[in-house]
């Protein structure tokens, strides 16, 4: 199916944000088109507008602000992949990046564009999570910053307003002596949607006890989830062997109290507990 | 191709000239059907039902044909032949007439002046149906009182095989197992969507340019559909971007024939994917009910199988599936006492039709299984318990053919035995959470269609400037025929093969070849090229002996002259036999046949030979299973395949390659759900990143009948890979998965399962 649409490109931030007052409900925002152009096709989104801010010069950089990195939201995955300071301060979101799509999908998805679209199954989200995720988003008039766990609400479903435009994500390193990993699991090794995903990061302290650990489970839930009740629970507990397995089911079941028991639960409870412990041992085994 | 290798010997049998055609490839500049461009040719689509079974109380086409840029919207009623077609049984209408029974089925065909003006003629259409209640279970479809998806019935047919005593056999075996075993549907998802193009000339001929595998057999169904004589329905090949069975349907030739018919105007049509994958053929899902008997040695008693076919829809391809299945029950095995039965329905799924295989990839995977299990039950390796068992020169197949050349399974076996003992030594018990595991899977695949008759022919011509043309009906879809038939053809005129000129799959220009399927063309039509240019050179020689004044025995063929063996600078060149062939009216245009020798079978006992010869392969697979994931990593898999001669060693390893790589989505992720599963969005085909080492090995266990010793190798090469697999997962588990895909989910049950529990074992030892 094809639809007729107009094409803008504003200029600068102040412009598109103009437009997108003016215009926001019967606009679609194109960063990467990677979502939207499937939409367009399909004729499940019919805008009047199709608002393409890939190019938007104020948003395409990645900036230091004392403790915090703030990503411009219309970086490309490809882009992220290779910056240095994004590679070393954030190795899981880096690895997660990598999963996303194909090469061709790299290249023009977006980090902002992967929280707008807000899939269950995104793999950016539980990395970005593990950071304490910030979105901050725009309008002509006002900037307001959310929290990324409360931006997302459902499946493909978000906080965010037609006239809204998301600028910025801000992270927060992690200590340089923690350590960080994604892992998924997929179909196929390559061009595939998550059937789990999962980032932690975490440290020892000084005699081998958890110091500090954040869990970010994804595919599991309409929205990707922190498992903040976990991490709290582990602090202070010495990461063996078996520890870690019960850890991964412990985390397996609370997600499955969570949702309910579904279809794909057989599979996704024991892949659940099997993708944490993996994660876990990345993180607190070598 | 290095010309100094071909040369040296004259011969280019054996040699990896490049591919005809690769070039163009290369650069773009090979025509597939959607590059076609006619002139103002008219866009057609086709409303298809979103019901799966409903009888048609009426269509009304009032709206659309008057929406903006429709030139014409025809249903059943404009069909001016007999609205029936298919490969073996005419029971799909080319527009659905009384009832659909499938979602997809075609009901009205819009032709209109662009893609958008015919998207909305279609949306205009309205059709009123009557739902009927929709099956799609083929044995809820045989039970009594099912309700009818055809008139004649819901059976499609039944092939039975039997041999010996199986029951006796059963009583006195020391172990008997049985299993049962499914499989479902799945896509061919051929890089390149069905499309055509036609337009009518002025002396009223249709030509219809497709993507297609058979073009003589697409010519008869359109012509019949039209009821138009066949001689007046040209169809030509384009470049096509694979098959693998689903392109042996008239997927647009029909649609694209009836709107050139009727409104002599060009017109085109290309499938979406989403279309493609809607409303083409799949591969059969089957259930299979296994039962072996074995004595203690581990040699076969007796089988007794019982296999339950889905064909959808309507029938394609499906008799020669439930036969073909049937026939290779046994697989690569000598069985004394047989006992098969193998039953398809009809219901409303998606077709299911020819793929890669016929049944056999499906039925492999369970009498390799078998062999696993027998041998596990009798603490016997999985090479050894093969070796005891195959086929062998003078060995007799579950129809009764006796087997008396090219039998290479041995050498097969014995080509991946030292990779199967390395790998095996190098698995150690362990405690990790990813455990390794190698499997085997054997198979025999009988070439060309089963007892029936299934010629080829073709022409060649010398000019009278020495050049030579060969004629072939045979569609090259991407494995490679042109290029064997080619390298046949010029081995036997001692040319370079980059001399001939092919004219291939226009039946305007060439005659049948059948139908590019059953791996028939290399060992059916290679043989008839052989035959056309065997007549030539005949001629050719005794012409050259006259003109050379000598004996036709002191005469070679070589570099295009004919010369003297034993004094090089006696000769003719063949433009100089062919100017004086030509005054002389000795015709230098010559036709050549083959029909493989077979016998009907017997329909109560499945006694015949079906096939003239058999290829054989043995593959190993070597497996690692994630137990916390569920995750299969396929690390390596050796294939040693029996292909009598390799024409283009290159040809076949990429076949080889290739089938590897489909059975990999066999074995661990293609999964067709009809009426859920949409395009590659959500169906996985495995990618280059899930694609293992793999090592080709080539046997050459030369078949009498074969051109240079040929059989062929399409179908053979995807067979064992599925079975091998899933032999190496439950080498690694310890547990058992009995149906494919072994995705995610069946493993991770297998992980959870424990050791295998037994379905039935009888053990008297």
């Amino acid at each position: 199916m094809r639809i007729k649409f107009k094409y803008l490109r504003p200029h600068s931030l102040d412009e598109c944000l103009a437009v997108l007052a003016a215009h926001g409900d019967e606009s679609a925002i194109l960063a990467g088109g990677t979502d939207l152009m499937i939409s367009l096709r399909s004729g499940s989104r019919i805008p009047r507008y199709v608002l393409d801010v890939s190019r938007l010069a104020e948003i395409r950089s990645v900036e230091q602000h004392a403790e915090l990195i703030k990503i411009g939201a219309i970086l490309t995955y490809s882009e992220l992949i290779a910056h240095p300071l994004i590679v070393k301060t954030f190795p899981a979101l880096s690895a997660a990046m990598s999963c996303v799509g194909s090469l061709q999908i790299r290249n023009v998805g977006t980090l902002g564009g992967n929280i707008a679209n807000s899939s269950p199954a995104a793999d950016s989200i539980p990395p970005m999570m593990i950071h304490d995720a910030q979105v901050m988003i725009q309008r002509a008039n006002s900037v307001r910053i959310e929290k990324l766990e409360r931006l997302i609400v459902g499946a493909y479903s978000n906080t965010l307003e037609p006239d809204e435009l998301i600028t910025w994500i801000i992270l927060k390193p992690a200590e340089s002596v923690c350590k960080q990993t994604y892992r998924r699991i997929a179909r196929r090794r390559s061009l595939s949607i998550a059937r789990v995903n999962a980032a932690i990061c975490g440290k020892l302290d000084a005699s081998g006890l958890i110091a500090d650990v954040k869990i970010s489970v994804g595919s599991v839930a309409p929205a990707p989830l922190r498992i903040k009740k976990v991490e709290d629970s582990l602090i202070g507990l010495k990461p063996e062997p078996k520890f870690i397995q019960e850890t991964g089911e412990l985390i397996a079941r609370h997600i499955v109290d969570l949702v309910g028991t579904r279809h794909s639960t057989e599979y996704k409870r024991p892949a659940i507990a099997g993708l944490v412990v993996k994660c876990l041992e990345d993180v607190f085994i070598d | 191709m290095t010309d100094t290798n071909f040369s040296k010997s004259s011969s280019s049998i054996g040699l990896n000239i490049s591919r005809v055609g690769a070039e163009e490839k290369l650069q773009g500049k090979a025509l597939f059907a959607n590059d076609v461009v006619l002139k103002d040719a008219l866009c057609l689509k086709v409303l298809r039902s979103n019901l799966p079974h409903a009888v048609i109380q009426s269509i009304e086409v009032q709206k659309a044909s008057t929406s903006p840029g429709c030139v014409a919207v025809f249903t059943s009623k404009d069909i001016p032949g007999r609205n029936r077609y298919g490969l073996i049984n005419k029971d799909q209408p080319l527009l659905a007439d009384t009832k659909v029974r499938f979602v997809g089925d075609p009901v009205a065909l819009v032709a209109a002046v662009s893609e958008d003006a015919a998207h909305a003629a279609i949306s205009r259409i309205k059709v009123e149906y009557q739902e009927l209640a929709p099956i799609f279970d083929p044995e809820e479809a045989l039970a009594p009182g099912a309700p009818l998806i055809h008139e004649k019935g819901n059976l499609l047919g039944k092939r039975l095989i039997k041999k010996g005593v199986p029951d006796l056999a059963f009583q006195k075996a020391d172990v008997v197992v049985e299993r049962k075993y499914q499989t479902t549907f799945v896509e061919h998802a051929y890089l390149e969507p069905d499309a055509g193009a036609a337009f009518v000339d002025q002396s009223g001929r249709i030509t219809i340019y497709a993507s297609t595998q058979n073009p003589h057999y697409d010519q008869a169904d359109v012509a019949k559909l039209l009821g138009f004589p066949e001689n007046m329905v040209r169809i030509i090949q384009t470049a096509t971007g694979g098959g693998f069975g689903s392109k042996l349907d008239i997927n647009t030739q029909g649609f694209l024939g009836l709107a050139a018919y009727l409104l002599k105007r060009p017109v085109k049509m290309t499938y979406s994917r989403e279309e493609a994958f809607l409303c083409t053929s799949k591969r059969h899902p089957l259930k299979i009910v296994y039962k072996s008997a074995a004595n203690k040695d581990g040699r076969l008693l007796a089988i007794d199988v019982k296999i339950i076919g889905d064909t959808g829809a309507y029938a394609s391809y499906g008799l020669a599936v439930v036969t073909r299945s049937a026939v290779h029950a046994t697989g690569p095995y000598e069985v004394p006492n047989v006992h098969i039965e193998s039953v398809f329905a009809y219901t409303n799924n998606s077709i299911a039709g020819a793929m890669r295989g016929f049944g056999v990839p499906q039925i492999a995977f369970a009498h390799e299984s078998q062999m696993d299990l027998l041998a596990q039950t009798l603490d016997i390796s999985p090479l050894e318990i093969r070796s005891r068992n195959i086929l062998r020169l003078g060995s007799t197949t579950a129809t009764n053919q006796t087997l008396t050349a090219s039998v290479g399974i041995g050498a097969c076996i014995e080509a991946i035995a030292p990779h199967y003992e390395q790998i095996r030594k190098s698995i150690e018990p362990t405690k990790t959470k990813r455990l390794r595991g190698v499997g085997l899977g054997c198979m025999m695949y009988g070439i060309g269609n089963t007892g029936v008759q299934n010629p080829s022919t073709a022409q060649v011509e010398l000019d009278s400037n020495g050049n030579v043309t060969l004629f072939s009906g045979a569609a090259d879809i991407g494995q490679g025929s042109s290029t064997v038939l080619t390298q046949i053809a010029a081995t036997e005129l001692g040319m370079n093969p980059e001399k001939i000129c092919l004219v291939a799959a226009d039946t305007g220009m060439t005659t049948s070849a059948g139908a590019t399927s059953a791996s028939r063309q290399t060992y059916i039509s290679g043989n008839a090229v052989l035959d056309a240019v065997s007549k030539l050179k005949e001629a050719l020689m005794t012409e050259a002996a006259t003109m050379l004044k000598t004996g036709r025995t002191s005469l070679i063929l070589k570099n295009g002259k004919i010369e003297n063996i034993s004094n090089s600078s006696i000769f003719v060149t063949l433009e100089q036999v062919a100017r004086k062939a030509e005054l002389e009216g000795i015709p230098l245009k010559w036709q050549g046949f083959f029909d493989p020798d077979t016998t009907p079978l017997n329909p109560e006992t499945g006694e015949g030979n079906p096939y003239a010869t058999f290829a054989f392969a043995a593959q190993l697979a070597e497996i690692e299973v994630d137990i916390l994931t569920g995750e299969v990593t396929v690390r390596k898999v050796v294939a040693a395949h029996d292909v009598g001669k390799a024409i283009n060693p290159d040809s076949v390893r990429g076949q080889i390659y290739g089938g590897v790589a489909m059975g990999l989505g066999f074995a661990l992720m293609e999964e067709f759900a009809p009426g859920k599963t949409v395009s590659l969005k959500d169906y996985h085909i495995p990618t280059c990143s899930d694609m293992p080492n793999v090592q080709a090995i080539v046997i050459e266990d030369p078949e009498p009948t074969g051109p240079y010793g040929a059989k062929g190798v399409g179908e053979p090469a995807l067979i064992p890979t599925a079975p091998a697999i899933l032999n190496a997962i439950a080498d690694a588990l310890g547990s058992r998965i009995y149906f494919l895909p072994a995705n995610l989910e069946q493993v991770m049950k297998a992980i959870h399962s424990g050791a295998s529990k037994p379905l039935k074992i009888k053990l008297m030892v």
